[in-house]
């Protein structure tokens, strides 16, 4: 199965430049769906779902190399090589944001500029770092999800497998834009919450933009101010957005925000 | 919000304050952005609060961290992209009365503009549910532990009979040899006889031991290896009849053959799979009437049958006639194991081919087919 069938790659608007979506933990592509549309003229959009969401091949999700965002990134570089495209602007919410930072880390000839929609390069509290969470709350999400105490009954999952065709969900679909199979959803937020990547923001040459939400649980504001302070071409924008989702819940603010950025580059 | 219980209540009362503070399950609704709006007493109460605490705070912090993160990461997101979300299992935050479980379901309220107006949520108190889940879970956990033991105490005896068969036939392969050593010497009319029966009795056991090696190969996964070469598929077939002519010089097997195209296949597995269907027919079949081998190659498939009349396969029988160690009937067959429609079934499988079989009051008959395409010109160990 190659790159494009593997993260159920959706490749749509005209332009010359490249803009790319990359989905966070809980959900798939369809998350941009408020976001995108705005600049399908002007950009040629590509989106995908990460190996173990949506429509992705869940046969390709390997348990090794999905244990660090490195595995992650690597995939995002292999769909621009796929796709044949490069000077990409990439898009990438939550963790996403991360995994777009260590794609251009290796591959800076790739992007022409990344934007960070409500990042993280560590959940976890330490000296001198505020990122929203102690050990021990985060320990305690990993453990609801190792019991089966979060999310829909396990009886459920199957469910939401081998769906190649989102437009025709049918009723027994419904939940399943954020519903994915309970192994697979247990080892991306192992992955996701323990990992600490705040040491490659001082390495990042790609310009980038920081969108961070003033009240939001999984990235707090000090997390934004930290990381436009280490890396070295970032412009961070405050929103008024709330939550952890600002392409859901305040589409036209953040559309203004990436796109007045976007004449500024 | 200090709700009282307005004091003339009667049951069909349309007090929607009542209903909403005083319900079952809990209430609450949130602004287009999560923010909540309000909460009924019921919530408050699992929470040991009291309503107006709320206002003001978003959904998630209702809830344990887990459900907070999951709500911010699955369910926020699925509100906006979907408009609902059912039947989800979170945790309150622990008040002092431990994390309850609950199930929420929510929807989000759309304007004329199709911008979120609110959202509302309900919450149900899932305690006793949450175990009976967790029963089953235990009740499903345990359950594949002792498959993956059974499976490996399977596995384990089906090596041992994998390396059963392999050791017995050295020292076989010793006593066929003397045996055969001993009839070139000029023997007696009672010691040629004694040797017959060392060397039938032995040919059987040699037999059988390949025939239990080839159904450990086939049960350890790795299925019958076979290597397909090109055969004059019509010479193949005379040879095994005639093979078999020797056996039973009094039994007849008529042929017909429609061959078209040539074929590959593994010659030793393919006269292994149709002798042991004619010796089946001759066995079983009656004896008043000849026994039928028939081929078809065409373009696409080729396919082999035999037929023989008699009394038919039991309905029971049928449906166990390709299984391991099944004989028709409590007599011993020729090979003595019930292995030989099994391996049968094995090769044809090996050949990506079938082998089925139909039985009535007129005929049984075999049949194996295979498509033409196939096999893969290397090996195929699958």
């Amino acid at each position: 199965m190659n790159v494009i069938e593997r993260n159920n790659v959706i490749v749509k608007g005209s332009g010359a430049n490249v803009m790319m979506f990359a989905h966070g933990f809980g959900c798939d592509q369809n998350m941009w769906r408020f976001v995108c549309p705005a600049f399908e003229a002007d950009y040629k959009i590509v989106l995908f779902d990460h190996v173990g969401a949506g429509s992705s091949d869940l046969s390709a999700y390997s348990y090794k190399k999905y244990a660090n965002l490195d595995g992650y990134a690597h995939d995002i570089i292999e769909i621009a090589s796929g796709l044949e495209v490069k000077d990409i602007v990439f898009v990438g919410h939550s963790v996403s944001a991360i995994m777009g930072l260590i794609a251009a880390d290796i591959a800076p000839e790739l992007f022409k500029s990344i934007i960070l929609v409500s990042p993280s390069p560590s959940y976890i509290n330490d000296e001198g770092y505020i990122g929203g969470f102690n050990r021990s709350e985060i320990d305690e999400l990993l453990e609801s999800l190792e019991n089966n105490h979060l999310g829909w009954s396990m009886a459920m999952a199957p469910v939401i497998m081998g769906n190649p065709d989102r437009k025709e969900l049918g009723d027994e679909l419904s939940n399943s834009f954020c519903k994915t199979d309970p192994e697979i959803a247990k080892h991306f937020a192992r992955t996701t919450f323990l990992t600490d990547k705040r040491d490659i923001l001082q390495h990042v040459q790609v310009p980038s933009l920081i969108l961070q939400c003033s009240n939001d649980i999984i990235a707090p504001v000090e997390v934004g101010h930290y990381m436009h302070e280490c890396m070295p071409d970032s412009k961070l924008v405050i929103m008024n957005a709330t939550g952890h989702c600002p392409n859901l819940s305040a589409p036209e603010e953040t559309i203004a925000a990436i796109t007045s950025y976007l004449h500024e580059l | 919000m200090n709700y009282k219980l307005p004091p003339d209540l009667s049951p069909l009362a349309k007090d929607f304050e009542d209903f909403f503070e005083t319900s079952l399950c809990g209430f609450v609704i949130t602004d287009g952005e999560g923010k909540i709006v309000s909460v009924n007493r019921r919530t408050a109460e699992w929470l040991s609060s009291t309503p107006d605490q709320f206002p003001g705070k978003r959904f998630s912090d209702l809830l344990a961290v887990g459900g907070r993160i999951y709500f911010e990461t699955h369910l926020w997101p699925l509100l906006r992209m979907q408009g609902y979300f059912d039947e989800v299992a979170v945790e309150l935050a622990n008040s002092g009365n431990g994390k309850i479980p609950i199930y929420i379901n929510g929807y989000e309220r759309k304007g004329d503009n199709n911008q979120p107006l609110f959202m509302r949520f309900t919450l149900f108190k899932a305690s006793d549910r949450r175990l009976y889940e967790e029963n089953l879970q235990i009740a499903k956990q345990l359950a594949e532990a002792r498959l993956n033991i059974e499976q490996k105490n399977a596995q384990i005896r089906e090596q041992f009979i994998a390396v059963l068969g392999h050791d017995l036939r050295n020292p076989l392969g010793g006593i066929m040899s003397a045996a055969q050593l001993l009839a070139g010497t000029g023997v007696n009319e009672r010691e040629e006889r004694l040797i017959n029966i060392i060397q039938s009795g032995s040919k059987r056991m040699y037999e059988m031991i390949n025939n239990i090696m080839d159904f450990a190969r086939g049960r350890l996964g790795g299925g019958i290896p076979i290597n397909p070469v090109v055969v004059d598929l019509e010479k193949l077939l005379h040879q095994i009849s005639d093979e078999l002519k020797v056996v039973w010089p009094d039994r007849q097997i008529e042929s017909n053959f429609e061959i078209g195209e040539t074929i590959a296949c593994d010659p030793a597995r393919i006269s292994q799979l149709i002798s042991n269907l004619l010796a089946n027919a001759i066995t079983h079949g009656s004896t008043e009437t000849p026994v039928f081998l028939k081929a078809l190659v065409n373009e696409t498939f080729w396919e082999i049958s035999v037929i023989n009349n008699g009394s038919p396969i039991s309905k029971e029988a049928m449906a166990r006639v390709f299984h391991p160690f099944h004989r028709e009937g409590a007599q011993s067959s020729k090979n003595g194991l019930g292995l030989g429609l099994y391996i049968a079934a094995e090769i044809a499988k090996a050949h990506n081919g079938i082998l089925t079989v139909t039985s009535d009051d007129q005929q049984t008959c075999f049949t194996f087919r295979a498509p033409l395409a196939n096999p893969d010109p290397s090996p195929i160990i699958a």
